[in-house]
């Protein structure tokens, strides 16, 4: 990673936000609408893309599902001239609805921004009904087997047990490491439904509220927590 | 972070959540405690709607303004939450502080058209507020209603407290001022009634007894309490330059139907279309100054985040410095901050092809043209002023513009229409399409795409056509039938809108007070989102009509006569009735009358002392009106 006086062009940007309260209840599309405004009030010297129809050069990492909050995204942004970062937070979190919260910013190298792409994994704490779960029981099955629909709305079994790569009772809750990203994606409450069926307890999604905590580049299957994981900053 | 009236389980069950949480950017949060007036503003019909609706945000900002009063948005939960909060019995609530509006001193509608009564009905039961005003004891909020359809306020007379008639920045803070003073002394709901009851624009319908003759026609009108003024005075705000404009309008997160900011050119038209109300009761025109707009809209682009502005009117191309004004939008916003220019309600001719060249640059949107009849003969009944000419000569300026969508509206079932104006309409369209294949072929690279929408007639108070009878639905049905047959589908494609809803409108538009009845049995019955084509309902209107002993003809296909009382005449839009008259005789005489421009047909707005009557579009000073 680049420091803020080694400066080159284009200049990318990664900062790290938090989607909480109301702004759960915003879905991926008008949330990179709301930073676009967002951006625009903050007079943020985004770069826009060529072309008759331009628009702002940004991202966000992984799409958070409906009704989750988090404290650990991430969106990487294109400018067009430089900016003190801490000038950035502090002008992006000036200008956003409240429940969005820049926390963290980095300058980037220019290969490092189709980093996105690599997000491996996810990490959840997730509290309400769940004092009675039996997390070494589940983990000592061979397999666990969920039916999952496909987008052409067919059944398929899949086993989840290699997509969990950390499952443990902390002081804030209990805390999930997840696959995630675009080729073997667990959402967190379908664990929470194999959680529930091995104790026999009821599965009601809204039992439990859902925090993302953060998402991991890198991940070691292997270490059982917050071992060797590289988040995005 | 403030609280949310629905729990996770709900929204989540619900599409598109976000209609319900409020804290959007520049939504107004105030301490509840410090205040003393609660007033929820409803837009009887779903968030995307309502928040593309301009005069909301106006009132909004404008109430708000005031330290005294905290002023809410409202709009009527989709039907999937509709069932959900009558199934868990969670009262309706505001947007903003999310508590329930039952509790709030006001509740105060916008009524943008007639298909959206019954779901004010629904907004009341949701809040548990009895419909009808004499079942509201003083612990209930006020109900009150402005907005175009309450210019006829006599259907759902039996459901509001008192009505607004005209704009709200005149009059509306004096009566807040008034209800505050009252409600510190302890005064009841009847004495405040009657004390705004003398505000000029304050209509509190049971005031009035209505009589009515044997053929059900009105005999009389009257006030049946000292307070109440026979006639009520529509209100606008004549100075509309430094009129309040909400500079931080609330920014949406999802889609809306206007997802942009907009600035006002000027309020009413100067055209005098004898179909359109919006023409008649918005008289007489007043400008906004181009210095304000300029300034506001580098300010509304700021405080927002939105990358379209646009500048809106009931008829843009005749705003003086329409030019100018652009030009200097596409200078700054335009190409220093990427914002896009919307120009709406555009006459299409070279003048104005040429600045949407400009605005628009590369990217070709559609083209809309509302030539509205087919046949010369009903344009001049109507007092279009547009001429076939004019028409072709603007289709082929846009063709030859390079655009090549092209929207054509019309109008089914004007007065005095025959079969030879219905296939005008498909005629004027071929000779349209025929303008893009007069062009060079290397001009036309692909097909155009010319898109025919009609939509039926339905006669307005305070319009020429106020006595003229609406078209059948059979006859709709017959002539959209024949239209469809006569239009060649090969090169257009044809729209047309749904006759029974038109029927349903049609008997709003001109009711009387007896439908207050019909709405509610309508409702009883299921109505609710009229508007929607899916959830429209024609059975519950048919029965509701029964029930209620209502002959849907006596609104819609009978002929008035000259001096019948009409359930609004009561109110005074400025604008004489004997004009509007003479205009309907004109009209059936295929006869032009000149529109404010280029001269005055003696209206009578003029007693509101200014806007076109007074000051020319350049803002010259006219000679003395009255010796023209």
């Amino acid at each position: 990673m680049l420091t803020n006086t080694e400066l080159k062009s284009p200049i990318l940007i990664r900062i790290k936000f938090e989607k909480q309260g109301a702004l759960r209840f915003i879905g991926h599309l008008d949330l990179m609408r709301t930073f676009q405004k967002t951006f625009r009030r903050a007079d943020i010297p985004i770069a826009y893309s060529e072309g008759y129809n331009p628009h702002q050069i940004f991202s966000i990492a992984s799409p958070l599902t409906l009704g989750i909050g988090s404290v650990g995204e991430y969106l990487d942004l294109k400018l067009k001239e430089s900016m003190d970062l801490d000038d950035l937070i502090s002008a992006i979190n000036n200008a956003s609805p409240e429940g969005i919260k820049v926390t963290a910013a980095v300058m980037l190298e220019e290969k490092a921004a189709a980093g996105m792409a690599a997000v491996l994994g996810a990490s959840y704490t997730i509290t309400g009904k769940i004092n009675d779960f039996d997390l070494d029981g589940l983990l000592s099955k061979e397999t666990i087997t969920v039916t999952k629909k496909t987008k052409k709305g067919k059944l398929k079994e899949m086993d989840i047990k290699p997509g969990i790569f950390g499952l443990v009772h902390t002081g804030d809750g209990l805390v999930m490491i997840l696959s995630s990203g675009s080729t073997f994606n667990i959402k967190p409450d379908v664990v929470l439904r194999e959680l529930c069926a091995f104790i026999n307890q009821e599965y009601n999604r809204f039992d439990f509220q859902i925090m993302r905590n953060d998402i991991m580049m890198g991940i070691n299957p292997y270490v059982n927590l917050v071992g060797e994981t590289v988040t995005p900053i | 972070m403030r609280k949310l009236r629905l729990n996770d389980e709900i929204l989540l069950s619900v599409e598109k959540p976000a209609r319900y949480i409020g804290h959007e950017v520049n939504a107004i949060y105030k301490d509840t405690d410090n205040i003393d007036i609660r007033f929820a503003l409803c837009f009887a019909d779903v968030y995307e709607i309502g928040m593309s609706h301009l005069g909301l945000a106006i009132i909004y900002d404008l109430l708000n303004k005031r330290e005294d009063t905290f002023c809410e948005r409202v709009f009527s939960p989709w039907m999937d939450l509709d069932e959900k909060m009558r199934e868990h019995k969670i009262p309706l609530f505001a947007l903003e502080s999310q508590e329930p509006i039952r509790d709030f001193d006001f509740l105060g509608f916008t009524v943008q058209y007639e298909m959206s009564y019954t779901n004010m009905l629904s907004v009341m039961d949701l809040a548990g507020i009895p419909f009808y005003s004499k079942d509201r004891d003083d612990t209930y909020p006020i109900i009150c209603a402005g907005g175009p359809c309450v210019y006829n306020p006599e259907p759902i007379a039996d459901f509001i407290d008192f009505f607004y008639i005209g704009e709200a920045e005149t009059n509306l803070p004096t009566i807040l001022d008034l209800y505050k003073d009252m409600k510190i002394a302890g005064k009841t709901k009847l004495e405040y009634l009657e004390a705004i009851a003398e505000i000029d624009g304050i209509y509190v319908p049971a005031f009035y007894d209505v009589s009515y003759n044997e053929d059900g026609t009105i005999s009389a009108f009257l006030p049946n309490n000292t307070h109440a003024k026979p006639r009520i005075k529509k209100q606008i705000l004549m100075d509309v330059t430094n009129g309040s404009f909400p500079e931080k309008p609330i920014v949406p997160y999802i889609q809306t139907i206007h997802d942009r900011v907009v600035l006002e050119l000027f309020r009413g038209c100067s055209r005098g279309c004898r179909f359109c109300q919006a023409g008649m009761i918005y008289r007489p025109v007043r400008e906004k100054s181009a210095q304000i707009l300029k300034e506001q809209a580098e300010r509304l682009i700021k405080n927002t985040g939105h990358d379209e502005i646009s500048l809106i009117s009931l008829s843009s191309s005749d705003y003086g410095e329409l030019k100018e004004i652009t030009e200097y939008l596409i200078d700054t916003l335009g190409k220093e901050k990427q914002v896009n220019i919307s120009l709406p309600s555009l006459r299409i001719d070279s003048f104005s092809l040429e600045l949407m060249q400009k605005v628009q640059e590369v990217r070709k949107s559609s083209l809309t043209f509302a030539p509205e009849a087919g046949s010369q003969r009903m344009r001049d009944v109507i007092n279009k002023g547009i001429s076939e000419k004019e028409i072709l000569d603007g289709a082929k300026a846009a063709f030859s513009g390079g655009w090549n969508r092209l929207k054509l509206y019309f109008m089914l079932g004007l007065p005095e229409e025959t079969m030879e104006d219905v296939e005008a309409i498909a005629d004027l369209s071929h000779a349209i399409v025929e303008k893009y294949y007069e062009l060079p072929k290397e001009m036309r690279p692909k097909k155009p795409s010319i898109v025919v929408s009609t939509s039926f007639f339905v006669p307005k108070p305070f319009t020429p056509f106020q006595w003229s009878p609406q078209d059948t639905a059979e006859n709709f049905i017959m002539k959209k039938g024949h239209l469809w047959r006569t239009i060649d589908k090969k090169t257009i494609k044809y729209n047309a809108h749904d006759a029974e809803t038109s029927v349903i409108e049609g008997v709003m538009a001109r009711g009387d007070r007896k439908l207050s009845a019909t709405i509610m049995a309508a409702y009883n019955k299921g109505a609710r989102f009229d508007s929607w084509s899916e959830f429209f309902k024609y059975e519950y209107w048919v029965e509701a009509f029964a029930e209620t002993g209502i002959d849907t003809n006596f609104y819609t296909t009978r002929v008035r006569s000259e001096d019948e009382v009409f359930p609004w005449d009561f109110i005074d839009i400025g604008v004489s009735k004997k004009f509007l008259y003479n205009e309907y005789e004109q009209a059936k005489a295929e006869e032009l009358t000149v529109n404010c421009m280029e001269g005055c047909a003696h209206c009578g707005a003029t007693i509101y002392k200014g806007g076109i009557c007074y000051v020319d579009k350049h803002g010259v000073e006219k000679p003395d009106i009255n010796t023209n």
